[in-house]
């Protein structure tokens, strides 16, 4: 289907070549997930399959591309169009009409169809991706998920052999991703479509693709079966993939394969492990300090709803505390967030920081909205740190650029930077204001593996010099390294408030709370050690007796 | 109703929504030279009250009336205030003074601030033209798809890249605004002070940026996007939308009404410039009391 012999291409204004060497073949039918960090050349390969490259004459391209054998690198775009369809990150950027209907036969009408057999061709391809009777919705009053699912069908209207997806899933949460990949399958297995998907949620997602590509600085490190990737990549954790947890178990105790498969990974660490069934506590429970944020019997309905979105919400966060705020979408997380942001005003109940009203507070509060992007306004990294920020000095500045690690782009424009720089940009300007509490709404939404670990460990900083923050997130893997309790609500309401370890090894809780249960609970389960999950919790029981033989 | 709801071209009746692209097109167009043309300030009001009366014809909803009227009303009223205290034309009558020439410094400094009688009407009379094509625009904006308008344009032989960076910009009217309170949000948390958390007008200065980097993004996919479905290389093939006959006759009668008007005009103010034909007096007398 799709063949790239020694593709190599520069942009116009740079020195260096962005895609370097780059050998990539897909067989029709094939489904290939391409993972690397954040600027390595994913997204100017899809250009150049894509038609964007060859023929703008603008970037000097070496290299040939071919589609069904045909030599297609330097076709128009639109030419390519009819064999490539391409889907991208947001839907909302990529959709053109007011209704799905009409969205969905743009590319027909394009190719000067009848109008009857477009509106067929609609029918059934909105069928196909599970949209039957929203042919008339206006496409705003689609949701998130909706709207990937109807960019898909506007492109799978031109029955396209090879579909590339260019990080579709990654402002979904957890159920959606299932949902929307179950689909992808479906359409290879069904249709017979070929797919290229690019996506750094390689943990989630390497279940459903048999082979994995990995590029870095332009250039494919790794083309091979997932299986084999793991080994592969061990000495490459700097390329931004996601493993899965059991990979990272398999790795921490050095068990001689690295495999997803549970039971293969209890049958080695039986083998290879010793397992310890009761260890001591390591950290004592600390005295715990006088509530800094009092949330007592919140309720509130949004003027244009009957029923009250949160009701009767109560709950507390502790001086140096990280607590994780879960839950299925249209739980209240946002609202709640917006209450405790001071954007919105409760109706009945109290909200307390240190004792003031939270509206008398605002100032100690910093609040990290998912679209950071919004939030740059400056013309350098450090100008952005500093804009309306009266309490920082020059030395303090210094450092916060270097716990950043944004030392060397401090006159750098913030929006040029790559996204998990322009995320650190955001949370950096939060905590240069030293807020006694932290708020962040999905705060690794797109993120690669080194950009969540930089976040991570700025928020672990933070909680030790004192900071507090709630953290509102559908990644239980994130929740359960750097939170100590969790939160879940459920239609509007607490459905939990307990420590971490406690919620997230609870299967049915998790169910109940729309959360994608760990990887590590049932290998716990099966070697009958209490639940664990993070590798850390693990190791507490398992101890790597015998170095394997990788 | 949200602010992207309030901009999305989903709203109004079937009639109107159904109506060919190209009409609603050359509506604007030939609306928008009657307004120029005409000075007169009671038919500009009559047209005026022809555009809120197509509002009430295509159904538009209380919300959008709401947005309607404030934006008609602060327009009317900041053209009608301003033209009333600075009209410089003569001649011009002081209805009242504000500020006496004679009032100390500030009397010395603006030589006395009046309302003028004469800058009443004028303003009047621009804030009317503003407030009819704001009125017209809107509505075909409110119930028009970009689609629908991208298919008039290329209808008449426009490069299909340019039509589509015109209709691009309605098409991102409801993201844009609903980007703009979000961006106005993530700024009232980026101020350190209390009142910052709760302001917007001191914000405003600071929007560009984001709001245009966003735009320039979401341009860029949209336009990829649009490409990679062939409409470029197929514009030529494209079905092109029935223009049904009546709408057709109703846009030649419209053409012939503005000719008529446009005609009248120039041969009165010809007639001011000296080429005066007696016959045609019926017509001048015309224009002087209507136009």
């Amino acid at each position: 289907m799709l063949e790239i012999k020694n593709l190599c291409y520069r942009y116009q204004s740079r020195n260096t070549f962005t895609l370097r060497n780059i050998n990539l073949h897909l067989a029709d039918g094939e489904m290939l997930l391409l993972a690397g960090r954040s600027g390595c050349g994913k997204s100017t390969l899809i250009k150049a399959i894509s038609g964007l490259l060859g023929s703008d004459g603008f970037g000097e391209i070496k290299g040939q591309i071919f589609l069904n054998g045909e030599d297609v690198t330097h076709w128009a775009a639109d030419q390519i169009g009819c064999l490539v369809g391409t889907v991208y990150q947001s839907p909302d950027d990529q959709l053109f009409a007011m209704t799905a209907a009409d969205e969905v036969g743009f590319a027909l009408e394009n190719q000067g169809k009848a109008p009857e057999f477009i509106r067929q061709q609609v029918r059934e391809t909105m069928a196909l991706v599970g949209l039957a009777g929203f042919e008339d919705y206006s496409i705003h009053k689609l949701s998130g998920g909706q709207r990937q699912r109807l960019a898909l069908a506007s492109i799978l209207i031109t029955k396209p052999r090879l579909l590339i997806l260019d990080e579709p899933v990654s402002q979904m949460n957890p159920q959606g991703v299932q949902s929307f990949l179950q689909l992808l399958v479906r359409l290879n297995k069904q249709e017979g479509i070929a797919i290229l998907m690019i996506e750094h949620r390689v943990n989630e997602l390497c279940k459903f693709f048999s082979r994995l590509a990995v590029m870095r600085e332009g250039e494919i490190i790794y083309d091979g079966s997932m299986a084999n990737a793991w080994y592969i990549l061990t000495d490459k954790q700097d390329v931004g993939v996601r493993e899965p947890q059991s990979i990272k178990l398999c790795r921490a105790l050095a068990l001689p394969r690295l495999t997803i498969d549970s039971i293969d990974v209890v049958g080695m660490i039986k083998e290879k492990c010793v397992l310890l069934s009761k260890i001591k506590k390591e950290h004592p429970a600390q005295q715990k300090k006088a509530p800094l944020l009092k949330v007592e019997h919140v309720s509130f309905t949004y003027p244009t709803n009957t029923k009250a979105t949160l009701k009767d919400i109560s709950f507390e966060v502790h001086p140096g505390e990280i607590v994780g705020l879960m839950g299925f979408n249209g739980a209240g997380k946002s609202t709640l967030m917006n209450l405790l942001g001071g954007l919105t005003s409760t109706e009945n109940g109290k909200i307390f920081l240190d004792t003031l009203n939270i509206k008398e507070a605002l100032g100690k509060i910093g609040y990290l909205r998912q679209e950071a992007d919004l939030m740059l306004l400056a013309d350098t990294v450090r100008e952005e740190l500093c804009w309306q920020n009266s309490v920082i000095t020059a030395d303090e500045l210094k450092l916060l650029l270097k716990k950043l690690n944004l030392e060397s782009y401090q006159e750098d424009f913030p929006l040029a930077l790559s996204k998990g720089q322009r995320l650190r940009v955001v949370l950096g300007a939060m905590l240069a204001k030293k807020p006694a509490l932290l708020l962040l709404d999905e705060p690794t939404t797109g993120q690669d593996e080194q950009s969540l670990s930089e976040i991570k460990q700025l928020l672990l900083d933070y909680k030790n010099a004192g900071g507090s923050v709630l953290i509102c997130t559908h990644d239980v893997e994130l929740a359960a390294e750097v939170t100590e309790r969790v939160i879940v609500l459920r239609q509007g309401k607490v459905l939990i408030d307990q420590a971490t370890n406690f919620v997230l090894s609870n299967e049915a809780l998790l169910k109940a709370g729309g959360l994608t249960p760990s990887p590590l609970l049932p290998i716990c389960s099966q070697l009958n050690i209490p639940p664990c999950v993070t590798v850390k919790e693990v190791q507490r029981y398992v101890h790597a007796t015998a170095m394997g033989g990788r | 109703m949200s602010m992207r709801q309030l901009w999305e071209g989903a709203d109004g009746k079937d009639w109107l929504k159904k109506l060919n692209g190209r009409t609603k097109l050359l509506f604007i167009f030939f609306f928008a030279i009657l307004m120029i043309t005409v000075d007169n300030p009671r038919t500009l009001f009559y047209l005026f009250t022809l555009t809120l009366l197509l509002h009430v014809l295509a159904g538009t909803s209380i919300y959008k009336w709401k947005v309607l009227a404030v934006l008609l009303l602060l327009g009317l009223w900041g053209s009608m205030f301003s033209q009333a205290l600075f009209f410089a034309q003569t001649p011009r009558t002081p209805l009242f003074t504000i500020i006496a020439s004679d009032y100390g410094f500030l009397g010395s400094l603006t030589g006395g601030l009046y309302v003028y009688r004469e800058g009443i009407i004028y303003g009047a009379v621009q804030g009317l033209r503003a407030a009819g094509m704001l009125a017209l625009g809107l509505l075909v904006c409110w119930s028009s798809d970009p689609r629908q308008l991208l298919q008039a344009l290329l209808a008449w032989r426009l490069s299909p890249q340019l039509a589509f960076m015109l209709v691009t910009a309605i098409r991102f009217l409801p993201v844009l605004a609903a980007e703009t309170g979000e961006v106005i949000i993530a700024l009232q948390l980026r101020s350190d002070s209390k009142n910052g958390r709760t302001a917007i007008v001191r914000h405003l200065p600071y929007i560009i940026k984001p709001l245009l980097a966003r735009c320039l993004r979401r341009a860029q996919t949209l336009a990829l996007s649009v490409v990679s479905r062939g409409f470029f290389l197929a514009s030529a093939n494209k079905q092109k939308e029935e223009w049904l006959l009546r709408e057709q006759v109703c846009c030649w009668g419209l053409f012939l009404f503005t000719l008529i008007i446009v005609s009248s005009k120039i041969l009165y103010l010809l007639s001011e410039q000296g080429l005066y034909f007696g016959f045609l007096r019926k017509i001048y007398d015309w224009t002087i009391m209507f136009l």
